[in-house]
């Protein structure tokens, strides 16, 4: 088991953690939005489900 | 700004086909692109903050953290990796498309969790967000423990804090703890992908 000790979350091997990063990688460096907005919608996100990331 | 987290609030709290005024406010936004990338961010951060509570990861206390901003992946991929169930959800966005459908076959080859109990999982959570027609029914007869499969699906949609340490034990002996992690991981990327397609945008 690999574990991000930042996020907190865990993978069942190197290779998922590794797939999980480039595809949140994509879409944080990617495409035209603003970072401001993907962060805002995070934290909106993060507010709702009450989650404590 | 706010026509943003309109639609977060909508995605997240009444997942199904998206108010005329919210779309119309979408639409003159933002481009179709920038609707997509915003609607996948959302796939990933409902999908995987409800992946932490379900694995009980929560820290009970936590100082405020600045994390780097992710890396662009330094592999290429091509378009021509871009298929499957969910491909027509990434048509605006292929380069994220592929990299989402590389991880779910990543996640699918891992096999601790029976094929057709990932199935069963993604066709239950279809159900639930009322878009059956997007997911093959496959055979389960086979299957044990479907009641308990059906019912954390279930939870993880719509009351995700419901699924306690008891219910990790169980699913634990029936899979192992890499298998809860393979389990939780589908959960979060159907979720979160499924909540796309019922937005029909």
């Amino acid at each position: 088991m690999s574990s991000n000790y930042k996020s907190g979350l865990a993978w069942p091997n190197e290779e998922i953690g590794l797939q999980f990063r480039n595809l949140y990688g994509a879409f944080w460096c990617g495409g035209s939005l603003s970072h401001k907005l993907k962060e805002a919608v995070r934290v909106r996100n993060a507010r709702i489900t009450d989650c404590g990331y | 700004m706010l026509t943003a987290l309109k639609f977060t609030d909508h995605f997240i709290l009444t997942p199904g086909p998206i108010p005329h005024e919210i779309r119309s406010s979408l639409l003159s936004t933002f481009t179709q692109e920038q609707i997509a990338e915003l609607s996948i961010g959302l796939a990933l951060f409902h999908g995987f903050s409800k992946m932490l509570i379900a694995l009980g990861r929560e820290p009970e206390e936590m100082e405020t953290t600045i994390v780097p901003t992710p890396q662009f992946p330094d592999s290429p991929v091509s378009s021509a990796d871009l298929f499957g169930n969910f491909s027509h959800l990434f048509t605006d966005i292929p380069e994220i498309g592929i990299r989402w459908k590389i991880l779910e076959d990543a996640l699918l080859s891992i096999g601790l969790v029976p094929d057709s109990a990932l199935s069963l999982v993604k066709h239950r959570m279809s159900e639930l967000l009322g878009v059956t027609y997007v997911v093959t029914k496959e055979e389960t007869s086979a299957l044990k423990d479907v009641d308990l499969l059906r019912s954390v699906s279930d939870s993880f949609v719509f009351d995700v804090r419901s699924i306690t340490s008891a219910t990790r034990r169980e699913i634990g002996e029936l899979y192992g703890s890499e298998g809860l992690l393979q389990l939780m991981l589908a959960m979060a990327l159907y979720d979160g992908v499924l909540r796309m397609e019922a937005t029909k945008l």
